[in-house]
C-alpha cells in the first residue's frame, strides 16, 4: 500500500506516492535521484547518509520517509548556493580533505550541522561532532583541518 | 604543471554530490538483483527450490548454476564456480541469484528459494587443514589448472619458498636463537561504498557493466570467460570508488548483474549489504607465522628460518600470490646469509580471501619487527642500532638474489629517528616510541592509455586506472596536461569505458 507523501527538500516540494515502510535515504536516492546522500551502513554506524531534518544533522537511513513529509530536508545538494560552494565544501577541497569522497557529504553536512550550533569549535569539538562519520581514507587529519578552516573563514564573513 | 599541488579534478564533484559512485547509477525499467548464499560452510547440496519464489510478485529472472557455465575461474588457481552446483565450501559461497521489479521483492524472493544441503565436515584452522586426515576442502584440486610454479598439494593451494645459504649451519655459528609466533586474523578492507554493479545488454548482444571496480580490464577478462561473449562485446565504466583498498580488485557482483540482466532482457542492479561484504568479500588472509632466527652476541643476524601459513580460505583467490610474496617479506630487509623461509597459502572452509593494501606485508611485517624489537631487548642492543647493523645497503644482494640499488633504508631510519627524537628517548605517560623498517615488493608491467585530441581543442584523457582515492587520475591529467602544453580545464579524464 503507498500513502501520498509531501516531501520538502533543498526549498522544493515533492509529491509522492510511497510505501510506509520506506526510508529517507531510500527515497531520496532511489524516487528523487538526489544520490549525493550515501548509501552505506543503513544501520546509523557510519554517517555517510547524514542529512538535515530542520537544520539538525540525522541519519537518512533510519528516518521513514513518510516521517520527515512535516520537516525541512536538506542534501548535500543543497548545500552549494547559486552555484557557489559553500565554504566547508570549498575548505574541504583546499585542504585536501577528500580522497575517495564516499563519506565527503554525510562529513560536510555533519560539519556544517556543528558550525551551525557554533562558530568557533575546538579541535575537540570537531572530532566529537564528526565521530558518527567514519573516513577509511585519510585519516581524519584534513578533515580536521578543512572543518578548522571553515570555522575561521565563517565567523570572520558574520563579523564582516 | 607537473610538480605542482592542485585541487584534485574530482574534488568537486565529490563535495556537492554529483560525483557518481557504484550504487547511484540507474536506467530505466532496472530491475534489483540479490544473491542467494550457502549458509553452511561445507555441505552437499541436494536440491534447490526456487518454485515458490518464480510466482512472487515482481519476480523477473532466477538462476542458479543449471542455468550458467560450469567453469572454473580464478586467479593462480581456477578454482571457483560460478554458483556452487553440488557443494558449496564456505558460509556466503553463491547458490543462486534473483532479480525482481524492486530491491524488496528481489530480497523476498531470495528468502523464498530454499536450499537443501547435506552437512559434510569442515576444516576452519589453516594449520589443521595442512594435517594429511584434513578434510578436502576441494576433492577434485588435482584436476584444477593453475599456474605451473605454483606447488600444490591437497589443501595446500601454494607453497612458496627462499633457500640462501645453509640455515642449520648458520644456527650453530648463532650465539643466541630466538623462536616466536605470531598469528593475525582475517580483516575486511573496511571500505565505506558497498560493491556495486549494473549491467545492460543491447540487442546486439553487447553488454555494459557499470561497476566500482578497481580494476575494469579484470572484469571485462573475467566475464568473458563466464558469459561466453567476447571482451570486445563487454564495456565496463568504472564508477567512482568508494574506497578499494584492494577488495575491490576481483570480480564482485558484475556477473550476477550481466546473467540476470541477459535472462530478464532488462538492466539489473545490485548492491551488496554490508552483511554480504562481511561473510562474502575479499578480505585480508588471516596467518600464523613462526620465526627463528640466529643472532651474534653483537648483534648480526646469522641465520633465519621463518614460516608463514596464510588462511586463504575456500577459493585460492590472491593466496597463491601472497604466500609467495609474503617469504620475501618475511625474509625482511636484512643482510642474512643463512635463510629458509616458506609461505603457505591454505585452503579452509571460510570466506575467501583476497588483497589489502600491500598483501601479506602487515601480517609478515608485524611478525619479522616484533621479533627484531625482542631480540634488541633481550639483547641489550638498542632497537634502532640493532636494525642499523643488520638493514640492506646499496649493492647488497637481496634474499632471491636480486642486486639492490638506490637503497635507502639507512638514511631513512636515521631521519626518523631524529624526526621522533629517539635519542631522548622518555616517552609521555602512557604513550610510546617505536621504530620498524619493513619492505614490499612491486611488480614491473606495461600500462598504457588513450588520448583523443577533439576538433574543439580539448583533449580526452581514457585510461584503464581508477580513482580510488589515491588522486591517480588527477597525476595522469598533470602530465598529460605538460606534455601537450594544454590546460587542464581543456582536458576530460575518462576511467576505462
Amino acid at each position: 500500500m503507498k500513502i501520498q507523501t509531501t516531501l520538502t527538500i533543498n526549498g522544493e516540494t515533492h509529491e509522492l506516492q510511497i510505501e510506509p515502510d520506506r526510508t529517507l535515504l531510500d527515497v531520496l536516492r532511489a524516487d528523487l535521484g538526489l544520490t549525493g546522500t550515501k548509501t552505506s551502513c543503513l544501520e546509523g554506524r557510519c554517517g555517510a547518509c547524514t542529512v538535515f531534518l530542520d537544520g539538525l544533522a540525522a541519519n537518512a537511513c533510519l528516518v521513514l520517509a513518510a516521517a520527515a513529509r512535516t520537516r525541512r530536508i536538506t542534501t548535500i545538494e543543497g548545500l552549494a548556493r547559486d552555484g557557489a560552494l559553500h565554504p566547508i565544501q570549498q575548505a574541504f577541497i583546499d585542504h585536501g580533505a577528500v580522497q575517495c569522497g564516499y563519506c565527503t557529504p554525510g562529513m560536510i553536512m555533519s560539519a556544517k550541522a556543528m558550525l551551525d550550533e557554533g562558530p568557533a569549535p575546538t579541535e575537540l569539538e570537531i572530532r566529537q561532532a564528526l565521530a558518527g562519520n567514519l573516513c577509511r581514507c585519510t585519516g581524519y587529519q584534513k578533515i580536521v583541518e578543512a572543518v578548522m578552516a571553515a570555522a575561521r573563514l565563517m565567523a570572520g564573513g558574520a563579523a564582516a | 604543471m607537473v610538480g605542482q599541488r592542485l585541487s584534485r579534478l574530482d574534488a568537486d564533484g565529490k563535495v556537492t554530490g554529483r560525483a557518481v559512485f557504484g550504487a547511484d547509477v540507474v536506467l530505466p525499467g532496472m530491475l534489483h538483483g540479490a544473491v542467494v548464499r550457502s549458509i553452511l560452510p561445507h555441505a552437499r547440496i541436494t536440491g534447490i527450490d526456487t518454485r515458490r519464489a518464480a510466482t512472487l510478485p515482481g519476480v523477473r529472472a532466477i538462476i542458479t548454476a543449471a542455468d550458467v557455465r560450469d567453469i572454473r575461474y580464478g586467479g593462480a588457481v581456477r578454482d571457483e564456480p560460478i554458483f556452487a552446483r553440488d557443494r558449496v565450501r564456505y558460509v556466503g559461497q553463491p547458490v543462486a541469484a534473483v532479480a525482481a521489479v524492486t530491491p524488496e521483492a528481489a530480497a523476498e524472493a531470495r528468502a523464498a528459494i530454499t536450499v537443501a544441503y547435506e552437512a559434510l565436515p569442515a576444516v576452519f584452522d589453516a594449520e589443521e587443514a595442512m594435517a594429511p586426515q584434513a578434510p578436502l576442502v576441494h576433492e577434485e584440486w588435482e584436476r584444477y589448472s593453475a599456474l605451473p610454479l605454483l606447488r600444490r598439494s591437497a589443501n595446500i593451494c601454494n607453497r612458496a619458498q627462499i633457500v640462501a645459504g645453509d640455515v642449520e649451519r648458520g644456527f650453530e655459528e648463532a650465539d643466541r636463537v630466538f623462536e616466536h609466533r605470531f598469528q593475525t586474523g582475517i580483516v575486511h578492507q573496511g571500505y565505506v561504498e558497498p560493491r556495486a554493479a549494473l549491467a545492460s545488454w543491447d540487442g546486439d548482444g553487447h553488454v555494459t557493466i557499470w561497476s566500482n571496480t578497481q580494476l575494469p580490464f579484470e572484469v571485462q577478462g573475467v566475464l568473458s570467460e563466464i558469459l561466453q561473449v567476447p571482451p570486445s562485446r563487454i564495456r565496463v565504466i568504472a564508477t567512482a570508488i568508494g574506497g578499494g583498498f584492494g577488495g575491490k580488485l576481483r570480480l564482485g557482483v558484475e556477473h550476477f548483474a550481466a546473467l540476470l540482466a541477459r535472462r530478464s532482457r532488462r538492466a539489473v542492479k545490485i548492491v551488496t549489504s554490508m552483511e554480504e561484504e562481511l561473510v562474502a568479500a575479499y578480505p585480508r588472509q588471516g596467518s600464523v607465522i613462526d620465526l627463528k632466527t640466529g643472532v651474534t652476541r653483537d648483534g648480526r643476524i646469522v641465520a633465519k628460518q621463518g614460516r608463514v601459513v596464510l588462511d586463504t580460505g575456500a577459493f585460492a583467490g590472491a593466496g597463491p600470490a601472497v604466500a609467495s610474496v609474503a617469504t620475501l617479506v618475511l625474509a625482511g630487509p636484512y643482510r642474512i646469509p643463512n635463510l629458509l623461509i616458506e609461505g603457505y597459502a591454505v585452503y579452509t572452509n571460510k570466506t575467501n580471501c583476497g588483497a589489502y593494501r600491500a598483501p601479506s606485508g602487515p601480517q609478515a611485517n608485524f611478525a619479522v619487527e616484533s621479533q627484531m624489537d625482542l631480540m634488541a631487548d633481550a639483547l641489550g642492543i638498542d632497537p634502532l642500532e640493532f636494525r642499523l647493523r643488520n638493514i640492506v645497503r646499496d649493492g647488497d644482494e637481496g634474499p632471491t638474489g636480486q642486486v639492490l640499488t638506490g637503497v635507502g633504508l639507512e638514511e631513512c631510519l636515521r631521519k626518523a629517528a631524529a624526526a621522533i627524537g629517539w635519542g631522548e628517548r622518555r616517552p609521555a605517560p602512557g604513550r610510546a616510541k617505536g621504530i620498524a623498517c619493513g619492505w614490499w615488493t612491486t611488480t614491473g608491467g606495461s600500462s598504457g592509455v588513450y588520448v583523443k585530441l577533439n576538433p574543439d581543442g580539448s583533449v580526452v584523457l581514457s585510461t584503464g586506472a581508477a580513482e580510488i582515492g589515491s588522486g591517480a587520475l588527477t597525476g595522469a591529467a598533470q602530465i598529460l596536461a605538460e606534455e601537450l602544453a594544454v590546460d587542464l580545464s581543456d582536458l576530460a579524464l575518462l576511467s576505462h569505458r
